[in-house]
């Protein structure tokens, strides 16, 4: 069977398990269109992925799995998540970018499902999920060696930062800062199904990780783009009358 | 692991699944894929027909 095939037959199942996946949850669940959500990932969206994770954190918490070796995991799935864009095998490091989003998940839930959430486990899984997102992207830069797609890559670099740091920053000044369409769940959505899709189009229709590079760029527009819609926001908050 | 009973199966398997297919489309392992996308499929299989068995339609 040719990669063509495959390449067909993979793109018919993710959005054929999408869809069923969405019907099904949103018919069982009719309420689970409250709470906080983006343009790019609705409240029902993600309340959907969290219930297929529901079965993971039960067995990780009987099993005795302790949160940090989840956030270390990650890690070191994002360490392979470089090597795989390095090595331009872009469909795997596509499905490693959602495996590690997914752990990204998994260490949070696992802690408060097993009574373990602290303030130190908070700490550590925000660093490392910088150190995590800069090993990916460094991967990129390496598969985009030469030519304009190293700077996209550099800009969506300063934009994923900058739109942490903000948001640290502001709840360090007592500002909460939830806001703004691309934030980190959004960008491994974005990073992964972009990178499958393009691996997809490629094997189908050729050229030089088009996709990919669309992608890139939004990372890097969008990206920057909340961090300025926080600092807007952030700032406003503090020129109000209780911070001024 | 009974935690997985139905949903979590599938997830599994539908993760594995792309795996295998990462396998075969990006690298000449033809075989190892192959193996990862029948290990997929299969455990997907499983959890719908345990779905099907009780575990309820989205469960």
């Amino acid at each position: 069977m040719s990669r063509t095939f495959f390449a067909l037959l993979n793109l018919g199942l993710i959005i054929g398990a999408a869809v069923l996946g969405a019907r099904l949850y949103w018919r069982d669940h009719p309420e689970a269109s409250e709470g906080r959500g983006s343009r790019l990932l609705s409240a029902r969206v993600r309340a959907w992925y969290f219930s297929n994770l529901e079965p993971f954190e039960a067995l990780f918490v009987r099993l005795g799995v302790r949160p940090i070796a989840l956030t270390y995991a990650q890690v070191v799935s994002s360490v392979v998540v470089a090597a795989a864009y390095a090595s331009g095998l872009v469909f795997t490091a596509g499905w490693l970018v959602l495996f590690s989003g997914t752990l990204d998940i998994l260490d949070g839930k696992v802690a408060r499902r097993s009574g373990g959430a602290s303030p130190r486990g908070a700490f550590l899984d925000s660093v490392m999920d910088r150190y995590a997102e800069f090993v990916g992207y460094a991967g990129l830069m390496v598969l985009f060696a030469t030519g304009w797609r190293v700077w996209a890559v550099l800009l969506a670099i300063l934009g994923g930062f900058m739109v942490s740091y903000t948001r640290a920053r502001a709840e360090g000044l007592g500002v909460g800062c939830e806001i703004g369409m691309l934030q980190r769940p959004e960008r491994y959505v974005l990073l992964g199904f972009g990178s499958l899709a393009s691996s997809i189009a490629g094997q189908l229709f050729g050229g030089d990780h088009v996709l990919l590079s669309v992608t890139i760029v939004l990372l890097a527009g969008l990206g920057n783009l909340t961090a300025l819609q926080r600092i807007r926001y952030v700032s406003r908050a503090l020129a109000g009358p209780t911070h001024a | 692991m009974p935690e997985l009973r139905g949903k979590g199966w599938r997830v599994a398997g539908y993760f594995i699944w792309m795996l295998g297919a990462g396998v075969v489309l990006d690298s000449d392992a033809l075989g190892a894929g192959g193996v990862l996308l029948a290990v997929g499929g299969a455990l997907f299989g499983h959890g719908v027909v345990q779905s099907m068995r009780g575990a309820g339609v989205s469960g």
